[in-house]
């Protein structure tokens, strides 16, 4: 009897043992994404990098003393130099001209002198300006663009008029340089003080010691655009860093997104997991009783997005009206945004998520329409037209469509 | 047929958890999609086991002490415990070298990162444990009455 129980027990344990321990047959056959992304910087060429800031008679308050607007650049330039994600920095000073300047950091931001930064010729045309720039930006090339923004029609023109054929320009700049180039552009705002003359609409000088907002254009091929946001994020602004973002791009590359399969009460096909299968409402004494819910998690990181942008439901619609949404970052390597969805009317459907290309209520917020008295209330905070200014950006961008990706998910229930 | 093994599986879901079960469908986080098929795996074992268990009693044992049904419930306990810790060992050694994908292990705090709680515990592994020795006796239930007929001496185990 003994022999009998151990002539069954001993095969089967030895098969036991050999089978525990799954050694490399489950190993990810996916390539892990850092790696892809290593490949991908690997092989995409560096850019040259050009760098511009407006040295119209406007800007001298910026460099009046010690500024943010010096500290903030002088920083970030550095943070371009230490990250090599350059292949060459080059300095330069605009207006309607551009000047090359020696490559010295210091000397062109850290502790630059009035005299030499402002220009002779004193006035520029930002739409000029922007156009200018644009001419030089191409695939090899990244530009980052610095200035006050703000418009001068000068005295004697309708600065009604002067604005919208300001954002006409710019559009039709933008528009043209998009029909042959792939392009992306982030606006950061900053403030700084100010201490100096503002020239307003018609060109009447104000002395003020204030603070006052200025902008960083980042503008090219949106891989490279990108590649400059992840080496240098949003937070290694120093100071008070970025007060506003603003971004475009002309990505039409395929956004990576996966449906969360524990986010719900379904199932996922397991052939194309973003097919829902056996959807049906939850039960139990959640908040989402008797509703049906799903998260999105979505890679929004192409398109440079600031995450107040992407947590925003009105740069999204959703072509199922059934359906409400909610936004917060991804908990997922490899994913920006979760993106969740609810409904009380579960049936078969396709939905689609639309982001849209929406230009962000702070410009408006920021938009001075009159740019007459610096010190009415308000008016030291905003720039005179900067609406046209990016305004014309936006137009440009979504001549074609307004959204930047739609995500499509199917539905099936049980 | 892909899918034979892991809808089986499926029924008993609710045991062992719907992250562990996805884990097992093979569903990657990162790249929201489904890889290697490890129910395929779990379950070709516990058939070969289950099948190598009733072989060894029916024809290599093959003994007339051993017609009998409590012996043949003997063996189909001792063949359920075997796959129950096959499948435990299985699932545990994956839990414990951290190859089941973050998302269906935690959820975090979307800011911090931190963990906010634990979704796959030991238990959940202890639990397909427990589902696999009722997988395994039903395979056994069911192979038993495919290959006991030409038993010299057993095919009258556990009846008919």
């Amino acid at each position: 009897m003994k022999k009998t129980y151990i002539t069954l027990f001993l095969p089967i344990i030895i098969l036991l043992f050999s089978a525990c321990g799954r050694g490399k047959s489950h190993q990810t056959n996916a390539p892990s994404n850092d790696s892809t992304q290593v490949a991908i910087t690997e092989k995409t060429a560096k850019p040259d990098i050009n760098f511009y800031i407006e040295n119209s008679g406007s800007m001298l308050g910026y460099i009046n003393g010690v500024t943010e607007f010096e500290q903030i650049l002088y920083n970030y330039l550095t943070d371009i130099e230490i990250s090599q994600v350059a292949n060459s920095l080059n300095l330069f000073y605009i207006n309607e001209q551009t000047f090359r300047q020696p490559y010295d950091l210091k000397k062109y931001i850290g502790d630059v002198e009035p005299n030499s930064f402002a220009s002779k010729n004193g006035t520029s045309d930002i739409s000029d300006i922007l156009a200018n720039i644009l001419s030089v930006t191409n695939d090899s090339t990244l530009s980052i663009f610095v200035s006050d923004c703000i418009f001068s029609p000068g005295k004697g023109i309708s600065a009604d008029k002067y604005l919208v054929n300001q954002q006409i320009e710019v559009k039709t700049n933008t528009a043209n340089y998009l029909n042959k180039n792939k392009l992306a552009i982030t606006i950061y705002q900053f403030n700084s003080k100010f201490n100096g003359r503002y020239y307003n609409r018609v060109d009447a000088p104000t002395t003020i010691n204030d603070v006052r907002p200025f902008y960083v254009w980042i503008l090219g091929n949106p891989k490279h655009v990108a590649e400059l946001q992840r080496q240098i994020p949003d937070s290694k602004f120093i100071g008070e860093g970025v007060q506003h973002k603003a971004s475009l791009s002309s990505v039409t590359d395929e956004i990576k997104y996966s449906i969360l399969p524990t986010s719900g009460n379904f199932k996922l096909d397991k052939i194309n997991p973003l097919h829902i299968i056996e959807a049906q409402k939850s039960t139990g004494n959640r908040s989402d009783k008797n509703k049906f819910t799903f998260i999105i998690n979505a890679d929004f990181s192409p398109y440079s997005l600031d995450k107040e942008y992407l947590h925003n439901a009105n740069n999204y619609t959703i072509d199922n009206r059934d359906y409400s949404i909610s936004l917060s970052d991804s908990r997922q390597n490899g994913y920006t945004t979760s993106i969740k969805l609810t409904t009380e009317q579960l049936q078969p459907t396709s939905i689609g998520v639309n982001l849209l290309i929406n230009m962000p209520q702070w410009v408006n917020d920021m938009n001075d329409e009159e740019g007459l008295d610096i010190m009415q209330e308000g008016a030291m905070a905003k720039t005179f037209g900067i609406k046209y200014l990016i305004g014309g950006l936006y137009d440009a961008f979504t001549q074609k469509s307004n959204i930047y990706t739609t995500l499509k998910v199917n539905i099936d229930t049980k | 047929m892909k899918e034979f093994f892991g809808n089986i599986y499926t029924w008993f879901e609710s045991l062992f958890g719907k992250e562990l079960s996805e884990h097992l469908w093979g569903y990657e986080c990162e790249t929201g999609t489904y890889l290697t098929n490890l129910y395929n795996q779990v379950g070709v074992m516990t058939l070969i086991i289950s099948l190598l268990v009733a072989i060894l009693f029916y024809y290599i044992i093959n003994h007339p002490r051993f017609n009998r049904w409590w012996s043949w419930v003997i063996v189909l306990f001792i063949n359920g415990l075997v796959n129950m810790l096959y499948a435990y060992q299985f699932v545990l050694s994956d839990f414990r070298a951290g190859k089941i994908s973050d998302c269906l292990m935690y959820i975090r705090n979307e800011k911090s990162g931190e963990v906010v709680s634990q979704l796959i515990e030991e238990g959940n592994c202890l639990m397909f444990g427990y589902t696999n020795f009722i997988v395994a006796t039903l395979f056994f239930i069911i192979i038993s009455f495919i290959v006991k007929w030409k038993s010299p001496n057993a095919k009258h185990a556990p009846f008919l």
